[in-house]
């Protein structure tokens, strides 16, 4: 006991010096792992959204001056767009073309409170088909089973398709359409602290096919 | 005596390791708000760049500008000079950069320019925006290069828009992008015919 109450101010600074050094390292971890999910979440949301632009610029290919090129998305109570479907034509060598089919799903897959608040999130699946096309139409019963192509995204907080005239105005009518603008929400795959969830934001607007056929201003 | 002043420089060094500790993971974690907010403003801004595209090349060649010269423009000399950019044609209302509608006389590309932090927002889900301000120039740039201004008319605008957040007030500039537009004959003439009918030859 002597020894201790002999030595008490060194015993003190070192428990403090033992502490402060105890919680450097302890955020120091945590910065570490922010910043890679951080980063992790960004990486998935510019290949996402690479990807979506891929799909939009070959929306409409080869259909000439047909504006009926995708379907209405179709959203939810949320606004969250929970199918979009689309198509393209693929000329092949013998003149013959071929409808393709993409399709983006919605699925809710878990749920994380932020704020007091539940928050849904969603992957999206994208599902394609094809079939054959005579004289602009899909030939009855060619059209072959959806299948999932393998692209898929998880942890999306939201996910929106909104259709815009050249005017800049939200449309519902797919032939009236001449920009699509599409946004959705990321985070990361892991909580980095209970309550709290980081999101990116991504969005963009693209111009669609026909890029030729302006209407009014 | 000396045993205590060892002790207290052991623990002025832990102090500042864990100082220093605390400081870079205030930067860091700076770093990623801005990078969050750096690819909001990218997205927000391809949006502005869109609209701003969707305009006649030249207020010479809007539907009005055709009508009145019953031609189409024929070359870069029959574009505006750069002193008529901004606000000479584009009307008392501004110009929205969202939603062109709402601006009718901002129908041409350069009647943007000079455009200085315009809010805009980004929606999210649940109601929830971001803000950011915007500024746009417009120039004439040269044929060989379209990255080298000109200061007289040719058949290429560069706009180029830089964003900034009042979230982040000490970054003058979060985003900035550019994209250089050419004068498109058919585009104009499809415009045109959209409002008046077919140009008779």
């Amino acid at each position: 006991m002597n020894i201790l109450y002999d030595h008490l101010i060194s015993v003190l600074i070192g428990a403090a010096v033992i502490l402060i050094l105890a919680t450097t390292q302890m955020r120091t971890s945590q910065a570490s792992v922010e910043q890679v999910t951080s980063y992790s979440a960004k990486m998935k949301a510019l290949s996402f959204g690479s990807w979506i632009e891929d799909d939009v610029v070959r929306l409409g290919q080869n259909f000439g001056r047909n504006r009926y090129r995708f379907e209405q998305p179709v959203v939810d109570a949320r606004l969250n767009t929970t199918n979009f479907t689309f198509f393209a034509d693929s000329i092949q060598t013998s003149g013959d073309s071929l409808r393709l089919f993409t399709s983006y799903r919605l699925v809710p897959t878990m749920t994380v409170t932020r704020d007091g608040q539940e928050r849904q999130l969603y992957r999206i699946e994208r599902f394609v088909s094809q079939a054959r096309v005579l004289g602009g139409n899909v030939v009855p019963g060619t059209q072959t089973a959806w299948r999932h192509d393998g692209y898929s995204v998880s942890t999306l907080s939201f996910f929106r398709v909104e259709m815009l005239r050249r005017d800049g105005t939200t449309t519902n009518s797919v032939v009236e359409t001449d920009y699509l603008t599409i946004s959705f929400g990321m985070v990361p795959e892991w909580d980095i602290r209970a309550g709290y969830i980081r999101e990116l934001f991504w969005t963009t607007t693209l111009k669609i096919r026909p890029f030729w056929a302006p209407v009014q201003v | 005596m000396p045993q205590t002043l060892l002790a207290i420089l052991g623990l002025g060094l832990t102090s500042l390791v864990a100082f220093n500790q605390q400081r870079a993971s205030t930067q860091s974690y700076e770093a990623m708000i801005k990078n969050e907010f750096e690819l909001a403003a990218t997205g927000a801004l391809m949006h502005v760049m869109e609209f701003i595209g969707a305009r006649s090349f030249d207020e010479r060649a809007t539907p009005g500008g055709v009508r009145s010269a019953n031609a189409l423009p024929v070359g870069a000399n029959d574009f505006v000079a750069i002193s008529g950019f901004g606000a000479q044609d584009r009307g008392s209302l501004g110009c929205d950069l969202l939603a062109p509608r709402n601006t009718p006389d901002c129908d041409d590309i350069d009647d943007t320019h000079g455009i200085n932090w315009q809010p805009i927002t980004a929606r999210l889900s649940d109601g929830r925006t971001l803000p950011f301000e915007v500024s746009v120039r417009v120039d004439y740039v040269t044929d060989d290069s379209l990255r080298v201004p000109s200061t007289t008319p040719t058949t290429h605008k560069r706009v180029v828009l830089t964003a900034r957040t009042p979230y982040l007030p000490q970054y003058p500039q979060i985003a900035q992008v550019e994209r250089v537009f050419s004068y498109d004959p058919n585009y104009t003439e499809s415009s045109y015919e959209s409002v008046y009918g077919p140009i008779l030859e």
